[in-house]
């Protein structure tokens, strides 16, 4: 079907056009169907190698592990890959730590991120004083480097900084709070001071697109902010805030955050994401490469997100359209 | 009779209005202060690394770090730091200079963000106002991927690069054409923003496709798409997870950032180090100044329907 779709395009030969059946391509419709190919083939082809053939390939290595005999490396069919998950989550359960949170950081992100960003992309929206500086110091995290901003945020912390000067106030001991079990607290922390911008950026554009005229009728009314909010702006903006929600969801596995620069996954720090990074680049110093493991770690991952995404996604529409 | 009844109505909502307003600017008013809060607890981070770049020397730090007495006042302020930072940085691997590194940041980010946006927006223009069943079955898959993203694939992608001698190369570059690019969405919106009769008027007055795409249709989404180009330019300068993990041997400054204090394990001249890290922000601090108004108004995207 769509083979037929993609010949119809690149302008298949006069013959086979008659052979099927199909009316004689003008010369105008020709030079529209070279122009389409010239714009979509190489990023076609792109999409087919770079993502087809790699989560194709992902999947094919999902069940294979390397052996050496006398000939040298061999990859076996085996299902080992997938005992290791299992393990994973329940035996030795890092991936029970990483999945644990994963689910933290997707939970503070719904339930703490995006409400703030709301209101903060709403109060900018209605122009209170000094806005403009306001919405500019809120990007700016999004705008540094992340490594960068991991160092500042370690330095507060580290021996010498403001936190240990405040632990001395209060007469606590003093403990880098970065290689302890409190790590992910500090990453939560870190993710949440710094996290407003993204979508503050997508709110305040949705929010501007909202007619002024309807606004007004409500302040005439005597709305006040909240039913304001609530009720005429986040029905009108809803369509932005599901898809923030589907894609954030969609993304909580495919984004490492801060965690390579804070800890390296250290400290139970480490997410399903940062795992899927490490054993797939080998760029963790702590984790050595093991992209057949990686492959099987990722298509369980999809298994579970897969349906959850659908769900989300149609309960969001539905939402939509009520 | 029914004019009391009016009359009482527009009293009652006269004080609704009041009411309303005066809460109103409670609400603004707290929400100023916490605002307020916020700024400086962002700037402090920078006014903190910026405190830290102009110590004197390493053993000012090092006095600094035993009398827990990081966050003050440099007496006196070392600015060769920042001219020490361009060589203090070799320390990494012994090879690559600051300068080296910001030369990579350089080139690397141009070709990469200017690869994935110009064809992304080229892509969505024709999955636009080329409408057919195979432009719309584009969109839908678009619309799989990004929502329905396979995970693990980066293992396999690992050893494709690796197979195809991209690990380490400049021609890794080209895996920034992309179908669906990272404001896809972004993109799509700002075309179904321009209606297609300008295209239309332009063929009868004999332009051809790519006359009508560059001269006609592609001049009127230039201020929002080059917002996303700045965007994706400026995630793609502080990217360096993905040199980590393919380019170690053309390092950026992000890269420089995080692989310092990992490979000195904080043993080197870190006032300089500090000084680099605050000059490897310049270059998106004024990218994003310039470009600011346009980031912030005309960046946005509705609903996902397919």
């Amino acid at each position: 079907m769509e083979e037929k779709t993609v010949s119809k395009y690149v302008g298949s030969g006069q013959s086979s056009r008659k052979k099927h059946g199909l009316p004689k391509l003008t010369a105008a419709k020709k030079k529209e169907y070279l122009f389409v190919a010239s714009i979509l083939a190489i990023p076609i082809l792109f999409f087919l190698v770079f993502w087809l053939y790699v989560n194709l390939d992902s999947l094919v290595l999902a069940f294979q592990r390397e052996e050496y005999d006398a000939s040298g490396m061999q990859l076996v069919f085996t299902l080992e890959n997938f005992v290791m998950v299992f393990e994973g989550f329940v035996t030795n359960g890092d991936l029970l730590i990483a999945l644990r949170n994963t689910l933290l950081f997707y939970g503070v992100a719904l339930v703490v991120v995006l409400p703030v960003s709301i209101l903060m992309s709403y109060f900018v929206y209605k122009k209170i004083p000094g806005h403009k500086l306001f919405r500019t110091v809120t990007y700016l995290p999004n705008i540094i480097c992340s490594s960068a901003l991991v160092v500042l945020f370690q330095y507060t912390f580290r021996s010498g900084s403001p936190y240990e000067a405040l632990m001395n106030a209060l007469g606590k001991p003093y403990e880098y709070p970065l290689v302890t079990d409190s790590a992910i607290v500090l990453l939560l922390v870190y993710n949440v001071i710094f996290g407003f911008g993204a979508n503050m950026v997508v709110l305040g554009g949705a929010m501007n697109s909202i007619s002024g005229e309807v606004l007004e009728a409500g302040e005439i009314d005597g709305c006040n902010w909240f039913q304001e909010l609530v009720h005429l702006i986040l029905p009108m903006i809803w369509p932005t805030i599901s898809t923030i929600l589907v894609l954030s969801f969609a993304g909580i596995l495919s984004s490492t955050g801060p965690i390579l620069a804070m800890t390296g996954g250290e400290y139970n720090t480490s997410t399903l994401s940062f795992l899927l990074y490490a054993y797939a680049t080998g760029a963790v110093k702590t984790i050595s490469q093991d992209i057949y493991y990686a492959s099987a770690v990722g298509l369980v991952m999809t298994l579970i997100t897969f349906p959850i995404v659908l769900l989300l996604r149609k309960f969001l529409n539905r939402r939509e359209e009520a | 009779m029914e004019e009391s009844i009016d009359v009482k109505k527009y009293m009652r909502k006269s004080k609704k209005r009041h009411q309303s307003s005066v809460s109103r600017k409670i609400v603004y008013g707290i929400a100023f202060f916490l605002f307020v809060i916020y700024t400086a607890i962002i700037l402090y981070f920078f006014l903190y690394g910026i405190l830290i770049s102009l110590k004197a020397d390493q053993q000012t730090f090092l006095d600094d770090v035993l009398n827990v007495s990081l966050f003050s006042f440099p007496s006196p302020m070392n600015f060769g730091n920042y001219i020490t930072a361009f060589t203090e940085w070799t320390a990494i691997d012994g090879k690559n200079s600051f300068l080296m590194m910001l030369w990579n940041s350089i080139w690397r980010t141009t070709v990469s963000a200017f690869l994935s946006w110009f064809t992304t927006a080229l892509v969505c223009y024709v999955l636009v106002h080329y409408k057919s069943k195979f432009t719309n079955a584009l969109y839908v898959i678009g619309l799989f991927v990004s929502m329905l993203p396979l995970y693990g694939g980066q293992g396999a992608q690992y050893r494709l690069y690796s197979q195809l001698g991209l690990i380490n190369s400049p021609f890794i570059m080209v895996v920034s054409i992309t179908l669906y690019g990272t404001y896809f969405f972004y993109m799509y919106a700002f075309w179904k923003g321009i209606s297609h009769s300008y295209a239309e008027a332009a063929s009868i007055d004999g332009a051809n496709h790519y006359q009508i795409l560059f001269r006609v249709m592609l001049p009127q989404v230039l201020p929002s798409i080059i917002a996303l180009f700045v965007m994706q330019f400026i995630t793609a300068w502080n990217d360096y997870e993905s040199t980590a993990a393919y380019m170690t041997d053309y390092p950026n400054l992000a890269y420089g950032t995080y692989a310092y204090g990992e490979i000195s394990g904080y043993q080197g001249n870190v006032p300089a180090y500090f000084a680099g890290v605050i000059l490897s922000l310049i270059p998106v601090l004024v990218l994003f100044i310039a470009f600011q108004n346009t980031i912030m108004e005309k960046v946005y995207f509705g609903g996902l329907k397919g």
